[in-house]
């Protein structure tokens, strides 16, 4: 089997955009024999405790089963969204030191903004970051520029944890739009991730996940124009490709995947 | 003072339109509930009231005939009445939803005294459908009173006497005030005129003793007629009659300086400008033109009726022409030159839309959506703005979209765009693809033409030159052409 872990996983508790719950997104990682699976939410870690009690009652059905197949490792982690900087960071702490400070961070952040809002600056960032594995999620390259001294600093402060992470969109341009991220991740030093931005555990969820964004942006579905989602390639995916499944033809080496212990 | 009231004005109307037999009544929703608006006068013989929830109504007479009530159209038939309320009065103005006042002081001799008067009106009405009630008193206050009940004349000098055995209702008064002066057990106008005054007004407010005042001519209290909304229309009678195209050429610029101007006054600009010619032997000729925007402009609007005067057969002359606008929108004052674009194309879009009709010069406006088809709308290009289209952002979006056509080619491995096909009968060769964008149809329309499921377009450069727009359905496999890029 071919190992893929998806890093970048947004579950219902990114509240009216992840359309899966984690208890979806696992399970459906156990069928795909995924190797490792991280949640991470928008400015939380809330879904991560459903998503650990789901992976622990998989376990449990499996050993009372009597079966040996592999499941899918839970990483925890969180999307950490930034005020003064349009990228934004997978945080994946490693161990247990870690961890506490990932939450102290999102502690902070949420402290000194309203309710249901997280204010988090790069400074904050880089006063907790250690111990983690950075992925940066740049906006789309092709519409606006990389915000590179951004991504430098980080690399500064936390030289080795840091990475960039690649998503295909799926819009016809994906080659142009690796080769320009493999560019930024050469002259930053940032190593390229692949991640798939999922969304969803199944592409049937789509029409759920249109429905979310018109509650989010307060429309109809008739008014939701080109917010919607285009496909439902932003779900969970297994490593090998379908045969009917989007494959833009690979130009250089396909970005390697880091194992991050 | 003249009062009128028309006690079902609504369902007068509804039936002057539509005649019903038997009991009738339009209902108005309100709160979630059907309520009885108006009835007729059959419907209130078997006992059903106004207000009254529809389905006690129906219960009561299950062959009740019900419309729904349009507040609009009653509102507009109450004007109607207003303006041929003119006859008996120059002043005249709506007191209500339905009832109508006019001061016909030193009119009433005109039509042989004041009992001749209200039986020509009640003649009149009765005739048209109406069911009215009229009371002619020295002021509004009383004719008011006495018009919703019974009816009636006061004499000169003898209000107090004539309105005295009115219920207090009568006197405009809020509904809380008339429940606390029934509960004191005064009924009739006659009570409260007993009282005085000083502890009348520390009770209820100055508002009764307003409202009482006013029906005993104490307190003046004038009618004050609504104006005519304008008509924007000029008519020209000729000594002798024309018939050369110069004449009428400028008989019409005579009476478009007049419309412009009258429309200039009002800040409003014709949408539609009809010209009648009368001819001597009676027959009249209509010309209308429509414009693509408001305009009062009046050489532009004698330029579109050139053409057509032209092709005008004068016969033995024409004695008269009247020129009206149907149709305006306001219109502001603008200032011209000073860097103002031209409205050429308002004009064009005229010409054009004269000749051809103005449904059929349309013009594209950007839409919201993924899919190719519907990212664009068509409109009416005299009826809709320009609007910019969106910044492009996305991928690339030929310039010439057709729907699809079918692309023949040999069967492809999936994710990779055919090597050789044939496309309107030309056989071309791939150089480069750039691809697949997936598409997905919109979950909550079906379109017939995505009936085919998901779409993974590519673009084509070909080595005969045509660069294209395919696109694939991968769960019925076949290729197909969209679009033509530059």
């Amino acid at each position: 089997m071919n190992a893929y872990a998806e890093l970048c996983t947004i579950s219902n508790f990114t509240f009216l955009t992840g359309a899966s719950h984690p208890e979806e997104l696992i399970t459906r990682a156990a069928e795909l024999r995924l190797h490792a699976l991280a949640i991470t939410d928008r400015n939380s870690v809330a879904g991560v405790v459903r998503a650990f009690s789901a992976l622990k009652e998989l376990t449990r059905l499996r050993d009372e089963a009597g079966e040996d197949t592999p499941l899918p490792r839970l990483i925890p982690g969180a999307r950490i969204v930034l005020q003064d900087s349009a990228v934004e960071w997978l945080a994946l702490p490693k161990d247990c030191a870690a961890w506490s400070r990932l939450t102290r961070l999102l502690t902070s952040g949420k402290r000194r903004a309203p309710k249901g809002q997280c204010h988090l600056t790069r400074a904050d960032l880089i006063d907790w970051g250690a111990g983690m594995a950075l992925i940066a999620m740049p906006p789309d390259p092709l519409e606006t520029p990389v915000p590179q001294p951004h991504l430098r600093q980080m690399q500064r402060h936390f030289p080795g944890q840091c990475f960039l992470g690649a998503a295909p969109v799926y819009d016809g341009r994906d080659p142009q739009r690796l080769d320009h991220l493999a560019g930024v991740s050469h002259t930053c030093g940032l190593p390229m991730v692949a991640v798939g931005n999922v969304l969803m555990h199944r592409a049937h969820r789509r029409p759920l996940a249109d429905v979310l964004t018109c509650l989010r942006e307060g429309c109809t579905i008739d008014q939701i124009g080109t917010r919607r989602l285009p496909h439902g390639e932003h779900r969970l995916k297994s490593a090998r490709r379908d045969g009917a499944a989007v494959s833009p033809p690979p130009r250089r080496p396909a970005p390697q995947r880091r194992d991050r212990r | 003072m003249l009062s009128i009231w028309f006690a079902r004005l609504a369902s007068d109307l509804a039936l002057r339109r539509r005649p019903v037999k038997g009991a009738f009544a339009l209902t108005h929703r309100a709160g979630g509930a059907e309520h009885l608006h108006c009835l007729n006068a059959t419907a209130e013989a078997l006992g059903l009231r106004r207000g009254m929830a529809l389905a006690d109504a129906r219960a009561l007479c299950p062959d009740l005939v019900t419309h729904p009530a349009d507040l609009r159209r009653e509102q507009a038939g109450l004007a109607a009445l207003r303006r041929w309320a003119g006859r008996y009065s120059p002043i005249v103005a709506r007191d209500g939803a339905d009832g109508l006042v006019a001061d016909i002081s030193g009119v009433a001799h005109l039509f042989g005294g004041e009992d001749a008067l209200r039986s020509d009106l009640h003649t009149r009405l009765e005739r048209a459908g109406f069911t009215a009630a009229s009371a002619i008193a020295g002021t509004r206050g009383a004719a008011f009173a006495l018009a919703r009940h019974g009816g009636g004349i006061v004499a000169e000098g003898a209000l107090a006497k004539g309105i005295g055995h009115l219920p207090v209702a009568s006197l405009r008064i809020d509904h809380a005030s008339c429940t606390i002066l029934a509960r004191l057990g005064l009924t009739r106008i006659a009570d409260l005129t007993a009282l005085p005054r000083a502890s009348l007004g520390k009770r209820f407010g100055p508002g009764l003793l307003m409202r009482l005042d006013q029906a005993l001519g104490a307190q003046a209290e004038p009618v004050s007629p609504e104006p005519d909304l304008p008509r924007f229309a000029a008519r020209l009678s000729f000594p002798d009659p024309i018939g050369l195209h110069a004449d009428m050429m400028a008989a019409l610029e005579q009476l478009l300086a007049q419309l412009c101007a009258l429309l200039a006054r009002h800040a409003r600009g014709a949408r539609r400008v009809r010209l009648e010619l009368h001819r001597v032997d009676k027959a009249t000729l209509p010309v209308e033109i429509g414009l693509a925007r408001p305009m009062r402009d009046a050489t532009r609007i004698a330029a579109l009726f050139g053409k057509h005067l032209e092709q005008v057969d004068a016969g033995y002359g024409i004695e008269a022409m009247r020129l009206a606008a149907p149709v305006t929108d306001p219109l502001v004052p603008e200032q011209i030159g000073q860097g103002a674009a031209p409205d050429d194309l308002a004009d064009l879009f005229s010409t054009l839309g004269n000749r051809l009709g103005f449904d059929r010069v349309q013009r594209l406006l950007p839409a919201q959506s993924r899919i190719p088809e519907r990212s664009f709308l068509i409109a009416p290009a005299a009826y809709s703005a320009p609007e910019a289209p969106p910044a492009q952002t996305g991928p690339e979006r030929p310039v010439l979209i057709f729907p699809p056509e079918p692309v023949t080619c040999a069967p492809t491995p999936p994710g990779h765009p055919p090597m050789l096909f044939r496309w309107r009968r030309m056989r071309l060769t791939t150089l480069r693809a750039t691809g697949p964008e997936r598409i997905t149809p919109e979950w909550w329309f079906d379109d017939p033409n995505w009936r085919t499921g998901l779409r993974d377009y590519w673009r084509l450069e070909t080595r005969e030159g045509p660069r294209l727009w395919l696109f694939y359905t991968p769960q019925s496999p076949a290729w197909s052409c969209q679009g033509e890029f530059a």
